[in-house]
């Protein structure tokens, strides 16, 4: 669908502002957020920036730059709960909604005036302060004719600013380098700048045709953006994954079947738990496994039916786990789901078992109530290293629409 | 471990901070931050703001004195606790308040508070012991340290 206005919201530090929804005492602190090891700052506040504290700094290396810092341990069920708070507020002033990452997101700003019976920056300004008073978190927002110009306009106008950018914007875009563009990398970057092409406004004067070949149809795109054709539309859902998969290390390297299955089963659980978050089945299940991030073996099961059932997968997976080379110790193991099918466009069969089990959904149910692997299959109970110590969150990444780190 | 606390600076009753002399102990992040009572322990009157008896209090943290019968540290082990080596003192828990907490050089959050115990020496003069245990892996790694205190509703 188009649409003449494309609004960005970009939440400021959006780990440590929801920080500061749930502890007043961090408003105003220098703050960092560490990382699953607890060793690096994925998140800094701008109080910390300004000591020159960047993310990915190791802890040993922030607390020199600033000695006063406080750091927090991350909590990205937190972070998703206030993005999803911040989706549902957007959805009331906008009728498409991207939810591009946990802390950004597009929608249609043409309905933003009428919504607010205000001029559109002035209701862009009102659109900041409903998300601070509600939500509680400081958010940038651009808004102009395509998205890549709405996202330079939040980028540029960070902390907590408003940028509305018209179709001719000569002086805000002569005021942004290129590499600022999203899409533009380092190495496209420095092809750029050999043809002298510095700032966005000169990509925008650049020839068509010149972009085209040395940046291939991408920067095209993004050359058409900068003109203020919409060339990317908002996309209000993602497009289905070709596959899905769990896995990672073994926590070290491991001749000892027990551990091995027991790292299987894990795996799986963690797969049907995605599996049912992207409301898909799978068609086929393989199984990797990697000696020293060498891959070791590989094994591939069709399923007879598509499914996301503990039983059909286990049953899927344990003959490849059983018919691979047991001569190398195993330090990773990955399980794929792909030939993915939305469960809702799914032929029903008279003569296989359902996709999930009712026990499936009661395990499901009981875990999203009193937490992931409440429940679980007691094949995983070697694994007593994941249990004994519940901070060290092994699966955290398996967060939807976080980053990974 | 844990070598010093900071509790909010509206968190604690003027009259105690006027009894104790806490002005000097305030510190301020930022302009903009809250200010803040600092408790180190190697402060030269180490002490530590307690909920105790359904008031906050500051008492003296762990003993430094040879002359009374409490004992002679600033911290005790929930194992040496647990296993009865303290009884002797009457030992009674108690919740001591912070914010933010420091472990060498590394301050980190604290949600609710700290579990404690208070004992009295002979003369019946209170003093508050952190209770510390094994660090999680992520402690650990943080502050670098192999004990931390035991955290009320929360396992950092």
């Amino acid at each position: 669908m188009g649409t003449s206005l494309i609004g960005h919201i970009d939440a400021d530090c959006f780990y440590v502002s929801c920080e500061r929804i749930r502890s007043h005492s961090l408003r105003g602190v220098p703050c960092g957020v560490l990382g699953n090891q607890g060793a690096c700052v994925i998140a800094k506040s701008y109080e910390l920036k300004s000591y020159g504290v960047k993310t990915g700094h190791p802890i040993w290396e922030a607390k020199k730059l600033c000695p006063h810092a406080v750091f927090v341990k991350r909590d990205f069920r937190w972070y998703e709960v206030i993005s999803r708070k911040l989706l549902d507020l957007l959805k009331t002033v906008s009728p498409l909604v991207e939810y591009y990452s946990i802390d950004e997101m597009f929608f249609d700003a043409s309905e933003l005036s009428r919504h607010f019976q205000l001029p559109l920056e002035a209701a862009t300004r009102a659109l900041q302060t409903l998300v601070q008073d509600q939500i509680g978190v400081p958010v940038s927002i651009g808004i102009a004719p395509a998205r890549t110009l709405a996202k330079l306009g939040s980028d540029a106008s960070k902390p907590f600013g408003v940028r509305v950018i018209e179709k001719d914007c000569e002086s805000f875009l002569r005021s942004q380098p290129v590499g600022e563009l999203c899409g533009i990398g380092s190495r496209s970057a420095k092809k750029l700048h050999d043809r002298n092409i510095r700032t966005c406004w000169d990509y925008r004067q650049a020839d068509r045709l010149m972009i085209r070949n040395l940046l291939t149809i991408k920067g095209e795109a993004l050359w058409w953006e900068l003109r203020g054709d919409a060339i990317n539309p908002i996309q209000t859902s993602r497009p289905p994954h070709k596959a899905i998969a769990r896995g990672g290390s073994c926590g070290g390297k491991t001749m000892d079947p027990d551990r091995i299955r027991a790292w299987a089963v894990r795996n799986i659980e963690r797969l049907i738990e995605a599996l049912d978050h992207h409301r898909v089945y799978a068609g086929h299940i393989s199984l990797q496994i990697d000696a020293n991030k060498t891959a070791l073996w590989l094994g591939r099961t069709p399923l007879a039916v598509p499914s996301a059932s503990f039983r059909t997968i286990y049953d899927a997976v344990m003959p490849m786990l059983a018919a691979a080379p047991t001569s190398h110790p195993v330090s990773h193991m990955h399980i794929i789901a792909e030939n993915l099918t939305w469960r809702d466009k799914i032929q029903k069969s008279l003569f296989f078992e359902e996709p999930q089990s009712p026990l499936d959904q009661l395990k499901r149910d009981i875990n999203q109530k009193l937490g992931r692997f409440a429940i679980r299959s007691a094949e995983t109970l070697p694994l007593h290293e994941i249990y004994h110590d519940a901070t060290h969150n092994y699966d955290i990444c398996d967060i939807s629409g976080k980053m990974c780190f | 471990m844990c070598t010093g606390i900071t509790l909010a600076w509206r968190d604690i009753p003027t009259r105690l901070i006027r009894k104790y002399q806490l002005e000097e102990r305030i510190i301020q992040r930022s302009e903009t931050a809250e200010k803040e009572i600092l408790f180190l322990q190697r402060h030269r009157r180490p002490l530590l703001p307690v909920f105790y008896q359904g008031e906050l209090q500051i008492l003296p943290w762990g003993n430094r004195q040879r002359n009374c019968n409490a004992p002679l540290a600033w911290w005790c082990e929930v194992s040496t606790l647990q296993s009865g080596a303290w009884s002797m003192y009457a030992p009674e828990p108690v919740e001591i308040l912070a914010n933010f907490g420091l472990e060498r050089g590394v301050w980190f959050q604290i949600r609710e508070g700290i579990q404690g115990t208070i004992i009295h020496d002979q003369h019946e003069q209170p003093y508050v012991y952190l209770i510390l245990q094994p660090a999680s892996h992520y402690y650990q790694v943080m502050t670098g340290y192999h004990r931390e205190p035991v955290f009320l509703g929360e396992q950092i």
